[in-house]
């Protein structure tokens, strides 16, 4: 009965945790705060096989006249408002995002896709939260690069 | 009988009182130096006596190897009852143990030591009646952080373990719960992606590129697709 109350009482503790941290300044400072993902997808008609780890974005990539896509990586990053960041990803290409505001429904963000060439793409989108967009184009090893981009907050 | 004073001269260079050099024509006239040299070496030559033949080595050879029984005659000349260092420190007056009587000697030779200590804590600013040894065995147990531990004196209540256990449990889950969520294969399983279009405020794409907008459905993600006009590339479907 003891180890049971203890459980409980311990269980209780550590699931309330995120909640009481996320009340306070720490509700404030998490508001304020975008999680920006930029996935590198390279999409190429070599293979036919979805790679592992794009299920969620694989219904979504089938609609691109490509057989098959794998997952190159993850780029993850908690912007705040009015601040940027920078991602690196394959090609010598650069992904620069911009967090211009946020609301409880939508982020307004800036997305700047660049090569060595110049600016490829430079586009403000609002995202709705939580959701993401999707920038494909640019070629990279006989395929494009497809970006899913993340706006989590 | 008195002598001539050739004959005087003639001693006193055969003794060595004068020299060759010094004697005078007459002296020099009535008799050779040199003559009287070789006289007196052929005189002592001839009363020189003969070597004698060492006997010892025939005499030892034949009266054998003889051991002086001085342990013997110490042994009889001491009295039985009492060691012979014994005999001795009685013959020398010395009753105790000379080792005792050295350490005792230097002792009082050295005299009386004050201790260094006042001056030391005087020099310090120590107080001299303090406990040099708590002051060591406290700084020490400072230093380390040491905690007594009384081995079953404490009575520890009973629940403690359980709700240590349960503690342990419950981290335990959570940090699985954590590490699940933060996986790249297991975002999928926690995060909640929205799906949906998105506004788009402002597109420009650069001078050598075209792009398409692409809206596959009122759920589905927006797809902005560049295309590169020195490589043709596959648009949507």
């Amino acid at each position: 009965m003891n180890m049971i109350l203890g459980v409980v009482l311990a269980m209780f503790a550590v699931t309330s945790m995120p909640v009481s941290a996320a009340n306070g300044s720490g509700q404030a400072e998490a508001r304020d705060m975008v999680q920006v993902r930029v996935w590198s997808v390279h999409a190429t008609n070599q293979k036919t096989v979805m790679g592992d780890g794009l299920e969620r974005v694989a219904k979504h990539l089938k609609n691109l006249n490509y057989s098959g896509f794998e997952l190159l990586r993850k780029d993850s990053a908690g912007i705040s408002v009015k601040g940027a960041r920078r991602f690196a990803i394959e090609g010598d290409r650069t992904v620069r995002v911009s967090i211009l505001s946020q609301n409880e429904q939508r982020a307004r963000v800036r997305v700047q896709v660049k090569s060595e060439e110049g600016t490829l793409l430079d586009t403000t989108v609002s995202i709705r939260r939580n959701g993401f967009f999707i920038v494909a184009g640019p070629r990279y090893k006989g395929g494009i690069l497809v970006l899913p981009i993340f706006a989590r907050y | 009988m008195s002598l001539s004073p050739v004959e005087l001269a003639r001693l006193h260079v055969e003794d060595g009182l004068m020299a060759v050099s010094e004697l005078d024509e007459e002296s020099l006239k009535a008799f050779d130096p040199d003559v009287d040299a070789l006289f007196r070496a052929t005189v002592r030559e001839a009363l020189r006596p003969p070597v004698s033949p060492s006997i010892v080595h025939d005499v030892m050879g034949r009266i054998g190897t003889v051991v002086p029984p001085v342990a013997d005659a110490v042994r009889t000349e001491a009295d039985a009852s009492a060691s012979v260092v014994g005999a001795v420190m009685d013959r020398i007056g010395v009753a105790s143990n000379p080792g005792r009587m050295l350490g005792e000697a230097i002792r009082v030779e050295g005299g009386e030591l004050d201790s260094v200590w006042p001056g030391v804590a005087a020099a310090i600013g120590a107080d001299v009646g303090i406990d040099l040894g708590g002051l060591l065995r406290g700084a020490i147990e400072e230093e380390s952080e040491h905690m007594p531990v009384g081995w079953g004196s404490a009575a520890r209540p009973r629940w403690v373990i359980p709700a240590a256990a349960g503690v342990v449990i419950a981290a335990a889950a959570a940090l699985l719960l954590w590490v699940s969520s933060t996986g790249t294969g297991g975002s999928s399983v926690v995060e909640k992606i929205a799906e949906g279009p998105v506004d788009i405020e402002a597109l420009e794409v650069g001078a050598a590129s075209a792009v398409q907008v692409l809206q596959l459905g009122e759920d589905a993600p927006t797809i902005i697709l560049i295309e590169e006009e020195t490589a043709p590339v596959d648009g949507a479907k």
